[in-house]
């Protein structure tokens, strides 16, 4: 039995619809029992939204009934109504496919916009809108430190701070700490896994404010240096890992290799912060020497009634005060803090995703546009229909209401069209982060408030198309057309009306294709830029050593020694190496000093991107030193004579270009207690990368320091393997040998480099392939509309055609007409646009690489396509004007 | 009781099906055998509706039971056929029986 239960809101929904009393609930009840078996045939995602159609289809089933009921038990009158409704309906739809090349057209445009409405709508919904799941998250703080004189903000906070602070505070109910981890577990029958967890005081869970379903969550004390380990793990571990034993609460496991007490499983869907499938007490010395030292991340849950600003001004005070009692280290230390699903999804990214939907708005209005022109263009056509009807004894609500009527039967199949086209887009958007690390919270799907917006842009867009012409084709005098059909039909021409929606249409299109194009420019950038090293045929995996396990610092060197050694020796490995931090991934960040070069103050050391690797790792990556030479095999383990690699960025500028080798290096400021090293070679600039989703600063020419573990010693490794073929192919080789030298210990973000690179920055390619689909649907409509203005206007002028070329006008004449009309809206059209899109590439900033807010290229290639596809929907009607019979013409009406 | 009309085929489905589950199948297992004997998914609000006229014609009654496992909380529905419901259906397999006599070899079965 699974306790998985319904959508809440589905199940109203059906309280409200169903019939009354027990009849209404007993059907309830036999769909709580097919929903059941749906969760365990097709799981609870496909479950829920099975739920949903079927609560749905039920609710429209009983709703119209009772309408009908309704409106059919009051008097005549009501059911008058309703068969005058249908009969609208009926009518609307024979005259719909009466032309239906024009239908199809209007249906796929309110589709297109409808669909990309409510899929954008459900992404900002899901990742944004909704944001933590855990009561009161509004209140749920993440508080940070600004460190002024380094420039560094929204940094991490130390746990002296955090303690001092925790102290002193009254703003917020409580406060803790927390720092993300990876645990690494064994000790069971399953082979040994590592997960992401986290370390955590003691309060951490309960200040979130969920409580675990078994078991307990931690105690007072129990994060103090001493504590025995206890651990709390996540539905997810739980069920996979332990089967969902419920008698797990009091066994024991080796968690990095602690003996650890399983005391809590949290509930489903818990993975605060961010994605952990485990949290353990943190064990950190309140007290350490160093004040800036045990660096975690701090959460506070605001008081009731306490605003955000009032909290700001007293860490402000508070970093005063602590700034005044410990200059030394908390001088230009400014305490700040943000609502706490700021902390992984930053406004910025929050931004690109509203201008998404203010893109796909922009993509909505010119749907409307096109189905009200469309409109438009046929009403015109049935002005004497209409005249007739009037004259007949029809009254204006009436001949308004029928053609409203037609509007809405479009609205109503483009509007299941675009949910259809929804579901689509959503499963595939989530297709394509299924892999990702991504914030928890996250969960996009088409959920009752997805589809009720969908439900009003849809109604919206038919009142917006329907409203215009209907009013329009019955605003006339009956006697004056029916006098004179001619000009009847003249007066009734688009006109500026019709122009200026044809222009706005290819505004917005300009504008949104304009932000596509820098986005797949800067995907292109991203996938060419010179990473500086070669990640084809490199397979990376990463292992890390635990101190219970490896507690000497010279078992860590032999384990990583024999490691490399005995993975040289496997068949297909060409070159193997090992390296703290894997490029293109992220690197450490160090302060730095160069020996001889003299540094008054703390910030006046160099900060550089500095990574701990093996010999053999530039061969590995395919990289040559341009001076020097790279690191030997001896003296990387050789802890007297410390040795050291820069880049080409570090000589130019923290050398002066002066010759680096020979100069020697040491880590850390004045008070350091490592050892100097010496510069033995120069190797190029090397792509750093990092961020979210590879978003964040350029970071491929910044300095680089590269030691030997000899001089840093390091537990966590990246395994490089250069392989003779497919990089894949050795995976399970680098397992193999790993589980040999020590079977507890996994191997994991296992993959080839390139693919753990594309996958990296995500975010570009999801940012870039969602506003290239606005784009070229905003562009696809914009045609349209170009399309059927143009050809109506061309067919509205037959006579004068007729007239023109009766008198001698040539076709090449009639065609340069035509062309000129286009032609002045696509330049208007295109003007406002660059404008648009130009405004819109300050926002995508943050979310572009490598590009320009104005990029020559992307600008002639977005102006060139809109001229080209405009240039073909005018084209057609044109060459139609040409082929106009005089006569043929002239005898017209 | 001459009957003003005769069962229609939906009719007849959905009685045979509570028949099938025996008595006090709830709404749920006579979906299910009607999904499988049949082999078409049956509209759920068709299904409920005709359960309703097959009720006021006096074919079928139904008691309120206490919620089972799964159900929600909320009570479940026990159908079975009336004796009427059971002259009903004799009756129409009377008549099918009557038309079909004969026409084994032109139609199969």
């Amino acid at each position: 039995m699974t306790n998985a239960t319904p959508p809440a809101r589905a199940g109203a929904l059906l309280e409200r619809t169903l019939p009354p009393g027990l009849k209404g609930l007993t059907i309830q009840a036999d769909l709580h029992l097919e929903f059941a078996d749906v969760v365990q045939a097709r799981g609870e995602r496909a479950a829920a939204r099975w739920f949903w159609r079927e609560a749905v289809g039920l609710a429209l089933h009983y709703g119209v009934r009772r309408g009908v009921g309704a409106l059919t038990k009051r008097d005549g009158r009501g059911w008058e109504m309703m068969t005058t409704a249908l009969s609208d309906l009926r009518f609307g739809l024979r005259m719909l496919l009466k032309t239906p090349g024009l239908s199809l057209i209007a249906v796929l445009t309110i589709a297109l916009g409808v669909g990309l409405t409510t899929h954008t709508y459900s992404t900002v919904y899901g990742s944004i809108i909704r944001g933590l799941p855990v009561p009161g998250a509004d209140r749920l703080m993440h508080i940070y430190e600004d460190d002024t004189r380094r420039g560094i903000e929204q940094g991490g906070t130390p746990i002296r701070d955090y303690l001092d602070l925790r102290e002193r505070q009254t703003s917020h109910e409580d406060l803790a700490a927390f720092f993300q981890t990876t645990v690494n577990l064994a000790g069971d029958d399953a082979p040994p896994e590592r997960f992401q967890g986290l370390r955590v005081s003691a309060r951490a869970l309960d200040l979130v404010g969920i409580q675990p379903m078994l078991g307990r969550s931690f105690r007072d004390g129990e994060d103090g240096p001493d504590a025995s380990p206890v651990a709390v793990l996540s539905y997810q571990l739980w069920q996979s890992r332990f089967a969902g034993n419920p008698g797990i609460i009091g066994r024991f496991i080796r968690a990095n290799g602690e003996s650890t007490e399983i005391v809590g499983v949290m509930p489903e869907g818990f993975e605060f912060p961010f994605d952990s499938q485990i949290w353990l007490p943190y064990h950190l010395d309140p007290n350490p020497s160093d004040r800036r030292s045990s660096w975690v991340d701090v959460v506070g849950r605001l008081r009731e009634g306490v605003s955000q600003e009032a909290a700001s001004a007293e860490l402000a005070a508070i970093s005063a005060e602590l700034a005044g009692t410990f200059p030394d280290d908390n001088e230009g230390i400014v305490l700040g803090q943000q609502p706490f699903d700021e902390r992984y999804m930053p406004p910025q990214i929050a931004a690109v995703f509203f201008l998404m939907l203010a893109a796909t708005f922009g993509v909505l209005l010119i749907a409307c546009a096109n189905v009200a022109n469309l409109l438009l263009a046929r009403a015109s056509m049935r002005t004497r229909e209409v005249a007739i009807r009037t004259a007949m004894g029809a009254s204006r609500a009436r001949v308004i209401r029928q053609l409203m009527a037609e509007a809405l039967v479009l609205a109503v199949i483009g509007g299941a069209l675009g949910v259809g086209l929804a579901y689509i887009g959503i499963d595939a958007f989530n297709a394509s982060i299924a892999g990702i690390r991504k914030p928890y919270w996250i969960d996009i799907g088409i959920d009752g408030t997805a589809l009720a917006f969908a439900l009003g842009v849809t109604l919206l867009a038919s009142v917006a198309a329907g409203t215009i012409p209907a009013l329009r084709a019955s605003g006339f005098g009956v006697g004056e057309i029916l006098k004179d059909a001619t000009r009847g039909s003249s007066s009734l021409r688009l006109g500026r009306f019709g122009t200026s929606l044809v222009i706005g249409e290819i505004a917005v299109s300009c504008g949104l294709l304009i932000a596509a194009g820098l986005m797949i420019k800067s995907i292109s950038n991203l996938r060419n830029t010179d990473l500086g090293f070669e990640p084809a045929s490199v397979l990376v995996g990463r292992v890390g050593l635990v101190e219970a396990d490896y507690p000497e610092r010279g078992d860590r060197a032999r384990f990583f020694e024999r490691l490399q050694a005995r993975l040289d020796s496997e068949p297909g490995v060409e070159s193997v190496a090992l390296a703290n931090s894997t490029p293109a991934l992220g690197a450490n960040r160090w302060s730095m000093g160069v020996e001889g070069e003299s540094y008054p103050a703390d910030i006046d050391y160099l900060i550089v991107n500095g990574n701990v690797v093996t010999a053999g790792f530039f061969e590995t990556v395919g990289v040559r030193p341009v001076l020097g030479r790279a690191f030997t095999q001896t003296e990387v383990w050789d802890e007297s004579d410390p040795v050291a690699i820069v880049n080409e960025s570090f000589v130019r500028r923290l050398l002066d270009g002066r010759n680096p080798i020979g100069q020697r290096v040491r880590i850390g400021r004045a008070d350091s207690e490592w050892p100097y090293a010496r510069i033995v070679g120069v190797v190029p600039d090397m792509y750093v990368g990092g961020g979210v989703g590879g978003i964040g600063d350029d970071q491929i020419a910044r300095e680089q320091l590269y030691l030997t573990p000899a001089t840093v010693d390091v537990g966590f490794m990246t395994v490089l393997l250069r392989t003779s073929g497919p990089p894949a192919a050795l995976a399970p080789t680098l397992r193999r040998v790993v589980s040999e030298l020590d079977p507890n210990l996994p191997v994991y973000d296992l993959a080839p480099m390139s693919e753990a690179i594309q996958q990296s920055t995500w975010a570009f390619g999801l940012f870039g392939s969602l506003f290239t689909i606005f784009g070229v649907a905003a562009l696809f409509m914009a045609a349209v509309g170009l399309y059927g203005v143009m050809a109506f206007s061309v067919s509205q002028r037959k006579r004068e055609m007729g007239v023109r070329m009766a008198l001698g006008a040539g076709p090449d004449a009639i065609l340069r007409m035509v062309l000129r009309r286009g032609a002045v809206q696509l330049a208007i059209g295109t003007g406002i646009g660059l404008v648009l899109g130009y405004g819109m590439s300050k926002p995508l900033a943050f979310v572009t690489y490598g590009v320009d807010a104005f990029d020559p290229v992307v600008y002639v290639a977005i102006v060139g396509t809109l001229g080209a596809a405009g240039l073909v929907a005018c084209i057609l009607p044109a060459r139609r004007a040409t082929r106009t019979d005089p006569v043929e013409a002239m005898r017209l009406e | 009781m001459p009957p003003k009309s005769f069962l229609g085929e939906f009719e007849q489905m959905v009685l045979l099906a509570i028949l099938q589950r025996g008595a006090g199948a709830n709404g749920y297992q006579v979906r299910q055998e009607l999904d499988e004997t049949a082999g078409r998914k049956v509209s759920k609000g068709a299904f409920y509706t005709t359960l309703d006229r097959l009720e006021k014609k006096g074919y079928l009654t139904w008691e309120a039971r206490a919620p089972e496992n799964g159900s929600g909380g909320l009570p479940l529905r026990h159908f079975t056929v009336t004796p009427a419901g059971l002259a009903e259906l004799r009756r129409s397999r009377e008549v099918l029986l009557k038309l079909w006599r004969g026409q084994e070899q032109v139609l199969g079965g």
